[in-house]
């Protein structure tokens, strides 16, 4: 049984709206704490051993990176040395065109060539490297630093005298550390009396393969 | 009754000539103050509550522990239009209410629309045929009226959330159901007669009020207010004429008057009840308001009407006597009314 109220409507409605208004204040206000209480705990949850986890992935991650970094740097250092290597090979080896320009410049016509063998000259140790074990090979690679070249070179001369001077020019050319006379047979060739020639000069490693002619 | 609530109920206000009532049940147990009127008019004229008295009354109800801004009024007696209206019965259909409404405001000579009522329906008289109108009783204010008793201390920060009436909310918390209620109230006398806590039939009799018998002593003996009062309070009907004392005994004389015309309203009330409803099972009277502490007043009414007569106790209540045992229930019953407007009540508990 409830009793009759006679306070007039506007202040009735007035008095809804104000209890409605401080209701949904109220819940607000409460989701708010609820909300952030929640937040809080998640927060308390996740921060003891998930820390821990997070900073060993992060680590992890640091690692793998300085890793790729290091395998990068790695291949980049593997790049410069297979063209420090090239730049070596190239150094170490003489530049055959010119010898070949030379030996072609220094026939004359009077000269014909056969072939042109090129192999490298057995040296002997030095002392240093003998007493070390150690050779003048590089690492590995096969190669001889700073390795003097023998050049045999076959062919005919119309004369005994042309091949001796084309031995002479040779020599005095200064690309040849030393070069003789191998051999020197008389042979016919179509009919006219050739000389059929082996000379074997010696290309050291202060000789200089790219010189002039 | 134990208070067993955890939060309190709306703070219970009754306005009257010289005091204000106060009445709450808090969670540490109930609470009612009489806080006096100052600035009452010499002739006893009931003043409006202006805004500085309800600051200073929230102030001391504040120092005695009420609780809360909610406040629940009792409508001012004198403001309010309390009268049988004939209309068609509720079982017709027919919108009540509204016919209800038009005839108040056409008695109250305002806006239908503003003022706000409530009304209950009558018992039937006897030999009342089927198809035969009903009658309501109405209680209604005005808004200007309500207003003017809101205002003050809604100003003060409290808010107002119930003007009830008198009518409807004193039979809600009383205990009896066979009794008279008669209030000496400081403006007027008011009987109020209830059926299963609904009220049947009201009465508003100036002459019959504490005020009104000041008022007669006043007249009578040419004494100023304040010493009529205080005859009337100290004394009442005790004083014999042959105590030597004349102005006593006048004044006695003059408050027996009051009490006769108290029995003779009640009296003729019971007879009129009587009358329109058929039998009425009423026991006894129950006094209340600031006039029913008036010495020998219980007794002479009970001599001249035959009834059981009695100031109302807080035994005669459904809500919780105040922890200050000296808080007369027949004062505060007002405040108590219209605290335990907002408040389930169980009846058949009691």
């Amino acid at each position: 049984m409830t009793c009759i109220n006679l306070l007039p409507r506007g202040r009735v409605a007035q008095l809804r709206r104000r209890r409605a208004a401080r209701r949904w204040a109220s819940g607000l206000g409460g989701y708010c704490v609820v909300a952030l209480l929640g937040v809080w705990a998640f927060w308390i949850v996740g921060s003891g051993p998930r820390t821990a986890g997070a900073r060993v992935l992060e680590l992890q991650s640091t690692a793998t990176t300085l890793q790729g970094q290091i395998d990068g740097l790695q291949g980049e250092l593997q790049s410069v040395a297979r063209q420090l290597r090239a730049l070596r090979q190239i150094e170490s080896h003489p530049d055959l065109g010119a010898m070949l320009r030379l030996l072609a410049y220094h026939a004359q016509g009077e000269v014909v060539l056969d072939s042109c063998a090129l192999s490298p000259a057995a040296l002997a140790k030095s002392p240093a490297a003998a007493k070390s074990g150690t050779s003048m090979r590089d690492g590995g690679t096969g190669e001889v630093e700073g390795a003097a070249y023998d050049v045999e070179l076959r062919g005919l001369s119309r004369s005994a005298s042309a091949a001796g001077a084309y031995l002479l020019r040779l020599e005095r050319s200064g690309v040849f550390e030393k070069i003789s006379l191998l051999q020197s047979d008389q042979v016919r060739v179509e009919g006219a009396d050739l000389v059929r020639f082996v000379l074997r000069g010696r290309l050291g490693p202060a000789s200089g393969a790219g010189g002039a002619p | 009754m134990k208070s067993t609530r955890r939060t309190p109920t709306a703070i219970g206000l009754h306005i009257e000539n010289d005091e204000i009532h106060a009445y709450q049940v808090t969670a540490g147990g109930a609470i009612g103050v009489s806080v006096p009127r100052h600035g009452v008019g010499a002739d006893g004229s009931m003043e409006r509550v202006s805004e500085a008295e309800a600051a200073r009354v929230w102030s001391v109800l504040r120092r005695h522990g009420f609780q809360g801004t909610r406040l629940a009024m009792l409508a001012p007696a004198s403001k309010m239009c309390i009268a049988p209206v004939p209309g068609p019965p509720l079982s017709s259909g027919a919108p009540v209410e509204q016919l209800v409404r038009s005839e108040v405001a056409r008695t109250l000579r305002c806006d239908a629309s503003a003022l706000e009522l409530g009304f209950w329906e009558l018992p039937p008289p006897p030999r009342t045929r089927e198809g035969d109108a009903g009658e309501y009783l109405v209680a209604a204010i005005s808004y200007g009226d309500a207003e003017a008793c809101i205002d003050p201390f809604e100003s003060s920060g409290l808010i107002v959330e119930r003007l009830v009436p008198a009518v409807d909310a004193l039979p809600r918390v009383l205990r009896v159901d066979d009794a008279v209620l008669f209030d000496v109230g400081g403006e007027a006398g008011t009987l109020l007669l209830s059926r299963d806590g609904a009220p049947m039939y009201q009465r508003r009799i100036p002459e019959c009020g504490h005020g009104a018998i000041v008022d007669r002593v006043v007249r009578l003996l040419r004494v100023d207010r304040d010493a009529a009062r205080h005859l009337v309070d100290a004394y009442g009907v005790t004083t014999s004429e042959n105590d030597g004392v004349s102005s006593r005994a006048e004044g006695a004389r003059a408050v027996r008057e009051a009490a006769d015309g108290v029995a003779t309203q009640i009296m003729d009330s019971l007879r009129y009840v009587t009358h329109r409803f058929g039998s009425v099972n009423v026991g006894r009277v129950l006094l209340t308001g600031c006039g029913a502490a008036t010495p020998g007043l219980c007794e002479w009414v009970e001599a001249q009407t035959g009834l059981d007569v009695r100031v109302l106790t807080w035994e005669d209540l459904l809500m919780e006597a105040p922890r200050h045992a000296e808080a007369p229930a027949a004062r505060l019953v007002g405040a108590v009314a219209a605290a335990a407007s907002d408040v389930k009540i169980a009846r058949a508990a009691a």
